[in-house]
């Protein structure tokens, strides 16, 4: 089997660096997206090693990267499942005292849990850092931060954060 | 936007009837070898489900990395995979290598191996010895954690450090083979050989521990598979997949060595793998130290950076000191990716440069962290005295997982 072929026949989007062992595949579509994770799937990537976002000024980049147990000369490859979604404008909001403070809305993507359930603490990981809802996912919830971390999205990298206000008398 | 998503903790949001069930919150003040709450929804004594509350010991590591200069991560990674320290540096230094383009000279990949094995005994001493005590056996606690000592000195003999070693750096090592390490690694190795018989002795083939860890936990071969769960785990389920067999890196591709696979995939095989991985090791470190080669033990291209004085110290002392280059390291704009297979199972990094002075996105995924799924899975079913088993079974540590 050649995987270089293989892949091409789900998508035409592949990018492969062979010296840096990369296989990527860029999805255009959100539609698409459990489609081609199926026909991944169906290949013999068999388990979701990591799914983590990207932040970049304009858009936020999902990553799901997968790889095989289960059938042999599969197992040597790193593939990542790429996916970009446009970020919503921040929105400015007031609290009762009057401060006003940036909310940055999350973004949505299909999530892949249905297909690869190995990725489901990866995901929720990757929704509390980077404000990403994964549609779909059976059990979205804050896994490591505490919940003074409601919606601050911290990996984000417009995230700023509070020193503890401490007065000495 | 559903709201309910953002709820933290509630228990509405799970499924289970609340009215039927005890919930038990098992932690977080250490119910094992770190901080992490196992909340467990019990019918009489039967678990009906197990929710692993993580976070606690959380260092935001991939945030810290992303601030500082690409050198600065690896100390950063050692501390969170503190029993294992060397597979986190070599994890994090394949991919920068990766960006970088550098190949380390083959004296490097050898003495990488080498630390790296030692470094996997250590490991699975240290998960052996947190069985034992989780089953009751301070004896087994005792004897594994004395045991790593002489490993541990082993790596101070050689890197200077005896947990967080630093030692491998873009390019290559720090330090060259000591004097007298072989005949002290030799001692060592058969103290060990004759140390695993006594442990078969006392402990694998204890008629009490092989009661309490038969059949409790199992994990069938598929389920391990869609799970994707990592390292001697995995390969208890009967799955044959090593990273040093399919994705060799360092010495790997010229050492022989088996990878050892169980059948049943219960606790007791768990405990049985990481026996026989710790004989593969002591193989595979009688190999290295024979056949390791001669020769320089950093690149060509770090080697060009170094300074007068630090080319008489190499010549010298065999080590090498840090250039000015690795603090001003700015790999070309890329992705790269590496797997690693630690003691507990694969580390993953995933870093992309944009050729600037930090790391862009830095992203890595620990053993322990996949592992998770054992407690959603395998302990549903069981009665709660139990518990204990597999999550020591598992070989499970917060830290880590929480990165």
């Amino acid at each position: 089997m050649n995987i270089k072929d293989e892949l091409s026949k789900i998508s035409t989007n592949v990018v492969i660096e062979e010296k840096k062992a990369n296989y990527k595949i860029v999805v255009d579509d959100l539609s698409k997206l459990i489609d081609i994770a199926n026909s991944l799937k169906n290949l013999g990537f068999d388990h979701v090693v990591s799914v983590t976002g990207i932040d970049y000024p304009d858009k936020i980049e999902v990553v799901w990267h997968v790889s095989s147990y289960s059938v042999d000369n599969l197992k040597g490859i790193n593939l990542a499942l790429s996916v970009a979604v446009k970020k919503p404008e921040p929105i400015k909001q007031s609290d009762p005292q009057g401060n006003i403070y940036i909310k940055r809305p999350p973004v949505t993507v299909p999530s892949l849990v249905s297909v690869w359930p190995s990725g489901i603490f990866n995901e929720r990981e990757a929704f509390e850092m980077f404000g990403i809802i994964f549609e779909g996912h059976p059990d979205l919830r804050y896994l490591m931060l505490p919940e003074d971390f409601y919606e601050t999205w911290p990996m984000r990298k417009d995230f700023t954060y509070q020193r503890a206000k401490v007065f000495i008398e | 936007m559903n709201e309910k998503v953002y709820n933290i903790d509630d228990l509405q949001n799970i499924n289970v009837d609340g009215e039927k069930y005890i919930i038990l919150q098992i932690g977080p003040s250490h119910p094992g070898s770190g901080h992490m709450r196992i909340k467990v929804w019990l019918d009489g004594d039967i678990i009906v489900k197990v929710d692993p509350d993580i976070g606690f010991v959380h260092r935001t590591s991939e945030w810290l990395s992303e601030r500082r200069e690409w050198i600065k991560a690896v100390p950063i990674v050692e501390r969170i995979m503190l029993p294992d320290t060397v597979h986190a540096n070599l994890a994090y230094v394949l991919t920068v290598e990766k960006l970088l383009g550098i190949e380390p000279p083959p004296r490097a990949q050898y003495l990488r191996s080498l630390v790296a094995e030692i470094n996997r005994i250590t490991s699975h001493l240290y998960g052996i010895g947190i069985f034992g005590i989780f089953l009751g056996s301070s004896t087994v606690y005792m004897w594994a954690f004395g045991d790593r000592e002489p490993f541990i000195d082993l790596m101070e003999m050689l890197t200077g450090a005896r947990i967080t070693t630093s030692y491998i750096i873009p390019g290559g090592v720090r330090w060259d083979l000591p004097n007298g390490f072989k005949e002290r690694a030799e001692t060592v190795l058969q103290y060990m050989e004759r140390r695993l018989k006594d442990y078969e002795d006392i402990w694998v083939k204890n008629p009490v521990v092989q009661a309490r860890t038969i059949n409790v936990g199992t994990l069938k071969k598929e389920d391990a598979i869609a799970l994707g769960v990592v390292g001697p785990n995995l390969r208890a389920s009967g799955v044959y997949y090593d990273t040093r067999k399919h994705q060799p890196y360092a010495a790997y591709s010229n050492i022989d060595f088996e990878v050892p696979t169980m059948k049943n995939g219960d606790s007791y095989d768990r405990l049985l793998i990481r026996v026989e991985e710790i004989k593969q090791s002591i193989r595979m470190i009688r190999q290295i130290l024979k056949d390791i080669p001669e020769g320089k033990i950093v690149a060509d291209q770090i080697y060009n950076q170094l300074n007068p004085v630090m080319k008489k110290n190499y010549e010298e002392k065999k080590r090498v000191m840090f250039p000015a280059f690795m603090i001003h390291m700015r790999p070309p704009a890329g992705e790269a990716a590496a797997k690693v297979e630690a003691g507990r199972g694969e580390i993953f990094f995933y870093i992309k440069s944009t050729g600037d002075k930090y790391p862009y996105r830095f992203r890595w995924v620990t053993p322990s962290f996949r592992n998770l799924p054992y407690f959603t899975h395998v302990a549903v079913g069981h009665r709660l005295a139990d518990l204990p088993t597999i999550y020591g079974s598992i070989d499970y540590f917060p830290p880590e997982a929480d990165r």
